[in-house]
């Protein structure tokens, strides 16, 4: 075990490295085959909300969609080391897009044009986010839940 | 959708929301094997509340159609981006507002 503040200061550390990074397509493209991992377990949710509570139905979809949360669970602790976790989770959003192609396959829901605008215009917002410059980032010691004060 | 949906939707998304800034706290530390990178307090914390989260959407999902999920979950993202604020320090810059309103502006669109 180290001691805490070492610790602490490896975490400056390397935040201030990670900083430097801009975002990169290919980590983004890994974050987004994530989220397409993390749709499926919504599929199985709504597969096992079919069934009745605990019946054998109810416990193989769910069984599933906990196996399926288990691998999205360790790809996503390596991925959001990578980025700002608030960069991160807005990618999360693009799941719209993933849910709705599902929702048809799967379920046969409806798909109208403006499930389709709608779509398109959360792909912008998630651009935008993505497109963020990090250099100036950590310069400034904002957010008082830090607890980096010696 | 019932009322009963929507608070067993909003508890849920309130539990990941927190889970995500404790998640994020336990990646960022350095630890001596890969194992340990999820064998430790924060991270299994984080998963149990995901767990705790995932009852709870599937217990919402009962009287809803499948595609609205995403919709009452979007909250999450304006959620997190002020949590992510205050307990990891990440700056909310003109870019990540601007986005997250237009995502949520996305979602919306795709919901009415």
């Amino acid at each position: 075990m180290k001691d805490s503040r070492t610790e602490l200061q490896t975490e400056k550390a390397e935040k201030l490295k990670k900083a430097e990074k801009r975002i990169t397509w290919k980590n983004v493209l890994f974050l987004q085959l994530i989220v397409i991992v993390f749709t499926f377990s919504g599929v199985a949710a709504k597969f096992a909300s079919g069934h009745p509570f605990f019946s054998s139905g109810f416990i193989l979809f769910f069984g599933i969609q906990i196996a399926i949360l288990g691998v999205y669970a360790i790809l996503w602790q390596q991925i959001i080391k990578r980025f700002d976790l608030s960069v991160a989770y807005a990618n999360r959003a693009m799941a719209i897009l993933w849910s709705m192609l599902w929702a048809a396959v799967f379920f046969r829901e409806n798909i109208s044009v403006q499930n389709v605008i709608g779509v398109l215009i959360v792909l912008v917002g998630t651009i935008v986010i993505n497109t963020e410059r990090k250099a100036e980032h950590y310069e400034t010691d904002s957010g008082f839940g830090k607890s980096v004060k010696k | 959708m019932k009322a009963v949906n929507l608070i067993f939707l909003l508890l849920s998304i309130t539990v990941s929301s927190f889970s995500q800034i404790i998640l994020k706290k336990g990646a960022d530390r350095e630890y001596t094997s890969f194992i340990r990178e999820y064998l430790n307090v924060r991270v299994i914390c984080g998963y149990g509340m995901m767990f705790l989260a995932t009852v709870l959407t599937v217990l919402a999902y009962s009287g809803m159609e499948y595609k609205n999920a995403p919709v009452i979950e979007s909250l999450g993202y304006a959620i997190v981006l002020v949590l992510s604020f205050f307990f990891l320090g990440e700056p909310i810059t003109r870019r990540k507002v601007l986005g997250t309103v237009i995502i949520l502006c996305g979602i919306l669109v795709f919901y009415i």
